[in-house]
C-alpha cells in the first residue's frame, strides 16, 4: 500500500513538473493574448487601441512589452512616451541595435539630435561597422557643416559599401566641402554610374 | 604675332577641354550604364550585360559588380561569381559584394563558399546581422549546433525581439537538449508572432 501511495506521489509530481514544464502560465497566456490583439489593432492603424490592448502589461519591466509600447507609442506620435518605452528597453536589454535604432526615430522626431548621435555612437561602440549608424553620423555632420566629423564615418560606410548612390554622394561632397576637389569628383563619378540621369554633379563637374 | 595668337587660342581650348572634367571614356561607361539601367527595367537582362560589353574594364569595380549582378539575374551563375569575385579582389573590404556573390553561390548549391564568404564578412563587421543570421541557419541544418549557437547568439543579443532569430535559437537550444531555455525563446517568438503553431508540439499547446 505505502509503495503504491509512493508511486503515485512520484508519478503526480512527475506529471505536474511536466505540465510546469511544457505549459504557458495563465500570465503568459495573456500576455501572448494581448500581443495578438495589438498586433490587430496595428494592422487596422489604431496606434491607441493597440496600446490599450497591452495597457495591463505596461507596468511589467520586460524587454518586449517596453519595445513593443514604444513602436505603438512611435506611431500613435507620442514621441516622448516612445522615447521613455525604448530608453527602458535599451537599460533591459543594452547591447540591442533594434532598440537603438528604435529609439532613435523617436528622438530624431523630438528633434533631440545629441541624443540621436549619442545612440548611433553606441552603436558603433557595439558594432564598428554598422552601416546605417555610420552612414547617418556622417550625414548628420555634413548638416552641421561639420566635415571633418562626418569623414571618418563615411569612409568606414563606403569602405564596406563601395558601390552605393547615397554613400559615394555624400562622400564626394563632404571631400568637396573640405576642398579636396579631385577627390570629390571621383565619387561624383562613382555617384554617375549608379545614377546616370542625375544632374546635380553638372556644374562642378562642367556637363553641359 | 599672328602664329603666337593662334597658338594661345588653342592652348586655351585645350586648357577648357581638359577643364570638362568627364572624359570621353567617363561619357561612354555613363551611357552604357544608363541603357544597361533602362533595359534590366524592362527584365532584359541579357541585354542590360551587352550593353556593357563595349565600356568592360577588368579593373572596374563597379562593372564587375554589375555585370556579376545581372549575370546572376539571367541564370549565368558561375559568370556572376566569377564577375563577383574581380569585384571582391578589387575592394576586398566590400561587404555588398560578398553578399551578392552568397546568391549564386547559393544557386549553385557551393555552401562551403557560401560560408566561406559570410565569415570572411564577419571578419570585417563582426556584428553584420545578416551574415550571423545565415551562418547560424545553415550550421544549424547541418547539425552543426555549436558554431550555429556561436552566430546566433550574436544576433539575439542586437535583436532580441526578432521572430528568426528567437525561433531558430530554440530549435538550435531544443535540439542540443536544452529544452528550459529553447522554450523561453519560443515563447519570445510567439510575442513576435502569436499566430504561429510551429512550436505548438514541443510547448503542448493543442
Amino acid at each position: 500500500m505505502n509503495m503504491k501511495n509512493s508511486l503515485i506521489k512520484i508519478t503526480t509530481i512527475g506529471l505536474f513538473s511536466l505540465a510546469t514544464m511544457f505549459s504557458f502560465s495563465q500570465n503568459e497566456i495573456e500576455l501572448r493574448n494581448a500581443f495578438k490583439q495589438s498586433y490587430v489593432d496595428e494592422y487596422n492603424l489604431k496606434y491607441a487601441k493597440a496600446i490599450e490592448a497591452l495597457a495591463q502589461f505596461a507596468n511589467v519591466n520586460t524587454y518586449e512589452v517596453h519595445v513593443r509600447l514604444a513602436w505603438l507609442n512611435y506611431c500613435n506620435l507620442k514621441f516622448n512616451d516612445a522615447a521613455m518605452h525604448y530608453k527602458k528597453a535599451v537599460e533591459l536589454a543594452p547591447k540591442s541595435l533594434e532598440a537603438r535604432m528604435g529609439y532613435i526615430y523617436a528622438l530624431a522626431s523630438l528633434e533631440k539630435w545629441d541624443l540621436v548621435i549619442d545612440q548611433y555612437k553606441s552603436i558603433l561602440g557595439i558594432d564598428p561597422t554598422h552601416a546605417v549608424a555610420n552612414y547617418n553620423l556622417a550625414l548628420i555632420y555634413y548638416n552641421r557643416a561639420d566635415y571633418k566629423s562626418a569623414l571618418p564615418f563615411i569612409t568606414t560606410y563606403i569602405n564596406c559599401y563601395p558601390f552605393n548612390f547615397d554613400g559615394v554622394n555624400l562622400a564626394g561632397w563632404i571631400k568637396f566641402n573640405l576642398g579636396n576637389k579631385d577627390e570629390a569628383i571621383s565619387y561624383f563619378k562613382k555617384a554617375l554610374l549608379l545614377s546616370p540621369d542625375e544632374k546635380k554633379y553638372d556644374t562642378i563637374l562642367k556637363v553641359k | 604675332m599672328e602664329i603666337l595668337n593662334k597658338r594661345l587660342v588653342v592652348l586655351f581650348a585645350c586648357m577648357m577641354l581638359s577643364f570638362c572634367l568627364l572624359s570621353q571614356s567617363d561619357v561612354a561607361v555613363r551611357e552604357a550604364l544608363k541603357k544597361s539601367y533602362d533595359s534590366e527595367y524592362q527584365l532584359k537582362y541579357q541585354k542590360a550585360i551587352e550593353d556593357l560589353q563595349g565600356v568592360y574594364e577588368p579593373t572596374s569595380y563597379e562593372l564587375n559588380l554589375r555585370i556579376a549582378w545581372l549575370s546572376y539575374k539571367v541564370g549565368k551563375y558561375i559568370e556572376s561569381v566569377n564577375y563577383y569575385k574581380k569585384a571582391i579582389v578589387k575592394m576586398p573590404l566590400s561587404i555588398e559584394a560578398k553578399l551578392g556573390v552568397v546568391y549564386p553561390l547559393g544557386a549553385l548549391e557551393k555552401w562551403d563558399q557560401v560560408v566561406d564568404n559570410y565569415l570572411a564578412i564577419v571578419k570585417i563587421d563582426g556584428f553584420n546581422a545578416t551574415a550571423n543570421y545565415r551562418l547560424a541557419l545553415i550550421y544549424y541544418n547541418r547539425g552543426d549546433y555549436g558554431n550555429s549557437w556561436k552566430y546566433l547568439q550574436k544576433y539575439v543579443n542586437l535583436y532580441p525581439f526578432d521572430y528568426d532569430g528567437n525561433s531558430l535559437a530554440g530549435w538550435i537550444k531544443y535540439s542540443v537538449g536544452k529544452k528550459e531555455e529553447a522554450f523561453v525563446f519560443f515563447k519570445k517568438a510567439l510575442m513576435v508572432n502569436p499566430y504561429d503553431t510551429s512550436f505548438n508540439k514541443v510547448l503542448g499547446i493543442k
